[in-house]
């Protein structure tokens, strides 16, 4: 008789293996980039697939018959892919989705799956994908079910088995270990039972003696061991996450249960010492899969049998019962055609129709979609085109992603990058570092990119518009031009839909003030200006209610989430302290000395750098005081109240960038008070010269463009007139003295930028009615007694500054007098 | 209209799938996986008449076959259908006849212009008493220029589904039991105190040995490791439990030992047209050290294997596929993207380097495949693969 082979008959097994994605990595960084992109990370497309298709691949090749597929941001697009792909199709059945709007972790995702009782049995073990949920292995994963029922066979305790690939332990360079893999492991070496778990990377770590102690235990430390983001969890797992709010990710899940002595419940751990395994959860990795894949890693699910599917014709499609959501996305579309794929010796993967330059030169491991065009003398090694791309006359690519629509013009040379839908390079343009380019980005001629950045174009409806005037007069001819134009206004709309979620977060990065390209950084004719986390990352330290974000570095009882995850960027790398980045750059920032950098420099850093920046100021500053300045206080009292001046600077200038609240600077300025030991005279003087001053420390990152008086205009308008206004009130004479005496100390301190701007600043202040006329006349006419009793010398330098002074306040006694006049 | 039900869209889905994830370990599940899904779709899916079905399941072979090369199972399975199809319903329009089924055999062999040469042999073989008949029939298809497919569509649902069910029935039990058909030949082959050489596993080579060393013929056996797969140590464990005498030899070392060996027995992925093989890489260097040596080289082939194709060229690429390269380099390894691994799964070897094809029935000569190929597959299904190729553009 014949008996079907087939695994998938669904109703022969008594017990459904089920698997949880959890399709989000909860890294700040890497979803910033990712809501630029319109795509989720687990649908960016590899090798003409997305990531999520082979893990798809992988467990129905394992007999897993559920999948629910856990979304946060983009639930939207990964639902309308789902189904309108193949597989809700062939799998009816298969995929479910739980949403997670609300959801900050990985925790809260599992909390989330709780509560739609989808895994209720007792006994219904599931796999559970963690860290972006998109595994890629060749390996069978229905072992692991077996393997974890042994365990509870044997240890009744037993809810979770972990899951890691060996790889050699002096391996820590291997190219799939990333900073934020770095996993240790200390396990019983016969029953693989875990005992301590630490994601840290450290120099010395502890086993406890009582361990040593128990009989019949042999311990076994695992280092480098690839964490494959994958657990086999019985049900209890949910609850204990549920029970435990405090349990943000799968690190404090294994922590808390291996503390907790109470209820006694135990981790296993399996290693598996063969196969390819690689969790995708950020960029490099995505980079790595998309090559290893070229280069048959991942076989047999390779680009020529998974993306090789024949496209039906309509009328045999008959899907009645779920109506297609209907795909906003041209990108989610493109997933649904379907193109012969041909294999090429060096791993060369041809889609369709293309249009190959005699003259090219395609060296190995590349994969070129349907309708691209390669021009002559181009030549390509390990990167991936995707389709209607245009790649132009001489230029290079080397380990690179281009997704569709990306037009490359002549003499290019792109390494290790990834560029995004639709995007323009122009000429003669280098990109040497991993640098992404979201969508619509335009690089103009002959721009050179060697950072590490990412660059997006504006999120503003505009600039659909703005893309299609350039592109239309471009000399590149284009082969789709109507399609790529309605498609990208179509995307832009249907990505400020599903970033709702995003839109306090991210979107409005407060940078309403810089404008929507940056040509210093892209090019004269360029579109599109560099992503900077600042924002974000205050937001965070704001979303999990940090006392204040000046103190980011000294808060280690503060191990939870934000540390685990956000302590590396979307690349993998560990974040490194602020001030060796600084110092880094300074090294080698000899092209990027643009205006945009720096200024993308100073908020980029936080407080650090400006503490740094600032510290250096201040020493010159004391310096001078100490040289110039008539004051008699002692060292150590003014280094006081210059720390607190640099202080109150630093509130300021984050108070402008953030564009906070009036009176919430004005509580975190009073609050400062008593921290510092400063008498209200000693504030005051250092609220004015803080406010003085605040444009200076932006002058510094700002050498050209911006004159101290134009900044000081914006920040006086902003913030700081309120606060002089508040300290100071017009009515009171010794606080508007004080006000005038410590303005007359700073710009006899700083003549050149600012003395010589003394008529416009008094003019500013008496126009907004922030100080009275009367008592610049009197400080005035106190002033000019002593220089004509000789307390005060006149220095040579200084004399434009009184002559302006001289001119404001006859204009003053003018205005004065003709008012008078009028009057009479 | 022919229109396939949605069950059966999705179980194709899934046989594709199934198919791409190397489900099947073994050739002949693959074939009757192949068998099972088509009995599926004739079953289940709606036509009136032979020649829709025709059209359907013609339609339906560019999806079976998605991802796999020309000369895979599954093609050959397919137009062994499709003419299974046509055989029935000639048989309930011509009456059930013996004559009428060499005629068919004919009218292929006619209809497949480049063999008109070996009509005359044919002929004279069978010069007895059906040659009247035999003879009426061709010129009445020859003055009819209208396709034979004409001739089905009279042919309805309700006559032919039961004969074709029938005929289906057979040809899967057929498959099923061609290993061990074929391997009821060994004593044929393998004589007492010979030295054999095989190649890797084969499940049919395995099956060939057994038989043979059941009858307590003794012989010994050299294996070829087939490095990287390293599946010659499957063979060796295997054949050794049965008391056979076997030695495992690396593959570099198959020139240096063909001295040695009286007889080389192989098993293939497929054999086409031509008598080629595409079998386990390092075949080609077995074939090539065998004739120098002139060592006669036997390949199993059961007749699910014959493949109507042939490889237009010497590339290694075609028809071959290109598994994980962890077999050579262990994936903690750490090395520059400079680095290129090249794991070839299969060889084309070239039919003179052949010596005889055991089949189901008999051993062939290489020479004679293409005979086997035209009475096996309808010559109208050959233009299968160029559909497929067009269906994509």
């Amino acid at each position: 008789m014949v008996k079907p082979t087939n695994i998938n008959a669904d109703h022969l097994a008594e017990e459904r293996l089920t698997c949880v994605l959890v399709l989000d990595t909860f890294n700040i960084y890497t979803n910033e980039i990712v809501s630029h992109t319109s795509l989720p990370l687990c649908l960016w497309p590899v090798d003409g697939r997305p990531l999520l298709d082979y893990t798809i691949h992988t467990l129905v090749r394992s007999g897993v018959q559920e999948i629910i597929l856990l979304t946060r941001s983009h639930s939207y697009e990964i639902h309308s892919y789902i189904t309108n792909s193949e597989w809700s199709r062939t799998y009816p059945k298969l995929i479910k989705f739980v949403s997670c709007k609300e959801a900050r972790s990985l925790g809260d995702c599992l909390k989330d799956l709780e509560q739609e009782h989808l895994i209720n049995d007792k006994n219904h073990d599931f796999l559970l994908l963690h860290g972006n949920g998109t595994l890629l292995t060749n390996e069978k994963l229905d072992n692991l079910f077996t393997i974890h029922k042994e365990n509870v066979k044997k240890d009744k305790n037993c809810i979770m088995t972990l899951v890691y690939r060996q790889l050699d332990s002096n391996y820590i360079e291997h190219p799939s270990y990333t900073d934020d893999q770095y996993s240790y492991i200390m396990r019983d070496a016969n029953t693989h039972r875990l005992y301590d778990y630490s994601k840290e990377y450290s120099d010395i770590y502890e086993i406890p003696l009582d361990l040593l102690e128990k009989p019949n235990v042999a311990i076994e430390t695992l280092y480098c061991s690839l964490d494959c983001h994958l657990a086999v969890c019985s049900p209890d797992v949910l609850h204990i996450f549920k029970d435990n709010f405090d349990f943000f990710t799968m690190h404090d899940f294994v922590k808390g249960v291996l503390r907790d002595e109470v209820a006694n419940q135990t981790i296993y751990s399996y290693l598996y010492e063969k196969g390819y395994f690689l969790p995708v959860h950020n960029l490099r990795l995505y980079m790595k899969a998309t090559f290893d894949i070229l280069r048959r890693w991942l076989y047999p699910l390779v680009p020529e049998t998974i993306g090789a599917k024949h496209s039906q014709t309509p009328s045999i499609v008959a899907n009645p019962s779920s109506p297609p959501l209907k795909l906003n996305d041209s990108y989610l579309s493109i997933y649904n055609q379907w193109y012969r794929i041909t294999y090429d010796r060096h791993n060369i993967y041809k889609q369709g129709d293309i249009q190959l330059d005699r003259l090219s030169n395609i060296q190995q491991d590349v994969f070129i979609g349907y309708k691209s065009q390669i021009l002559s003398g181009v030549c390509l090694r390990s990167s991936v085109i995707g389709q209607n791309c245009t790649i132009g006359k001489n230029t290079k690519i080397e380990n690179s992603i281009i997704w569709n629509h990306v037009q490359i013009g002549e003499n290019c040379l792109i390494k290790n990058s990834i560029i995004c839908d639709n995007v323009l390079i122009r000429n003669n343009v280098q990109i040497d570092q991993q640098c992404i380019l979201c969508k619509n980005v335009i690089i103009g001629t002959n721009v050179h990119l060697n950072e590490r950045m990412t660059i997006i174009a504006s999120n503003s409806v505009t600039s659909a518009s703005v893309v299609d005037e350039i592109e239309i007069d471009d000399d590149i001819p284009m082969p789709s031009k109507n399609v790529k134009r309605s498609s990208s206004k179509q995307r832009s709309s249907s990505t400020r839909l599903s970033e709702k979620s995003f839109s306090e977060k991210s979107v409005s990065s407060s940078m309403e003030e810089t404008v929507t390209s940056n040509s210093d950084l892209v090019g004269a004719d360029g579109l599109g200006r560099e992503l900077i986390f600042a924002s974000t990352y205050d937001d965070q330290t704001k979303a999990f209610e940090l006392t204040d974000d000046d103190d980011d570095d000294d808060d280690e009882d503060d191990d939870n989430d934000k540390n685990e995850l956000n302590a590396f960027n979307a690349w993998g790398y560990r974040i490194k302290p602020i001030e060796n980045k600084d110092i880094l750059h300074d090294d080698d920032g000899d092209a990027i000395k643009s205006k945009q950098y720096c200024q993308s420099m100073s908020k980029r850093t936080t407080d650090q750098s400006i503490d740094s920046q600032t510290g250096d100021e201040t020493s010159e500053n004391d310096d001078d005081n100490k040289d110039s300045s008539s004051d008699d206080n002692s060292s150590d009292e003014g280094n006081e109240i210059n720390e607190f001046q640099q202080e109150i600077i630093r509130t300021l200038e984050r108070a402008y960038i953030q564009k906070l609240n009036i009176e919430n600077i004005i509580v975190e300025l009073n609050m400062l008070k008593p921290t510092y030991a400063v008498s209200p005279t000693e504030f005051d003087q250092s609220i004015v010269h803080a406010v003085f001053l605040l444009p200076l420390e932006r002058k510094i990152a700002n050498p050209e463009k911006t004159t101290y008086w134009n900044t000081l205009k914006l920040t006086l308008d902003q913030i700081s007139q309120f606060i002089i206004k508040n300290y100071m009130k017009i009515t009171n004479e010794s606080e508007q003295v004080l006000l005038l005496n410590e303005l007359d100390l700073i710009c006899l301190k700083y003549i050149q930028p600012i003395g010589e701007r003394i008529l416009n600043i008094l003019n500013y202040l008496y126009e907004n009615d922030v100080i009275s006329e009367q008592w610049i006349l009197l400080w005035y006419k106190n002033k000019q007694e002593k220089i004509k009793t000789n307390q005060l010398e006149v220095k040579p330098e200084e004399k434009v500054y009184y002559d302006k002074l001289q001119q404001f306040v006859e204009w003053l006694q003018n205005a004065e007098s003709e008012d008078d006049d009028d009057e009479d | 209209m022919a229109r396939l039900p949605t069950d059966v869209e999705t179980e194709i889905d899934r046989f594709c799938n199934d198919i791409k994830r190397n489900t099947y370990t073994r050739s002949a599940d693959l074939a009757l996986a192949t068998i099972f899904m088509f009995k599926k779709l004739i079953g289940e899916s709606k036509w009136s008449n032979a020649s829709e079905l025709i059209t359907l399941i013609r339609s339906q072979a560019h999806r079976l076959n998605q991802g796999q090369p020309v000369d895979s199972i599954t093609f050959n399975i397919t137009r062994r259908i499709l003419k299974l199809i046509r055989d029935v319903s000639a048989r309930i329009i011509h009456g059930k006849n013996e004559g009428s089924d060499i005629s068919l055999t004919l009218q292929a062999v006619l209809n497949d212009r480049a063999a008109t040469s070996t009509f005359n042999d044919d002929d004279n073989e069978n010069i007895e008493e059906n040659l009247q008949p035999k003879t009426q029939q061709i010129q009445r298809n020859l003055t009819d220029s209208t396709p034979i497919s004409n001739a089905e569509g009279e042919v309805s649902v309700q006559r032919l589904k039961p004969e074709l069910m029938d005929d289906l029935n057979w040809y899967s039990s057929d498959i099923e039991l061609s290993v061990k058909n074929l391997s009821q030949q060994a004593l044929a082959h393998i004589h007492a105190n010979e030295l054999i050489l095989t190649l890797g596993y084969s499940y049919t080579v395995e099956q060939f040995f057994k038989y043979a060393a059941s009858k307590n013929r003794k012989f010994h056996v050299f294996i070829l490791e087939h490095a990287p797969f390293f599946t010659g140590h499957k063979m060796a464990v295997n054949l050794s439990a049965l008391n056979i005498p076997v030695t495992v030899v690396t593959d570099s070392a198959v020139f240096a030992i063909m001295a040695r060996v009286n007889k080389i027995l192989i098993g293939t992925r497929s054999l086409l047209a031509n008598g080629g093989l595409t079998a386990k890489s390092g075949t080609y260097n077995l074939a090539l050290a065998a004739k120098h040596y002139n060592v006669p080289l036997l390949v199993c082939a059961p007749t699910y294997k014959f493949s109507p194709t042939y490889l237009p060229s010497f590339d290694p690429v075609m028809c071959n596929t290109f598994p994980s390269p962890e077999t050579i380099l262990s994936y903690e390894s750490i090395y520059q993207s400079s680095l290129d691994i090249v794991v070839p799964m299969h060889d084309y070897v070239p039919p003179e380097l052949v010596t005889l094809i055991i089949g189901s029935g008999m051993g062939n000569a290489p020479s004679y495949v293409y005979r086997i190929v035209s009475e096996l597959y309808s010559a109208e299904d050959n233009d299968l693969e160029r559909l497929q190729k067009e269906s994509l553009k």
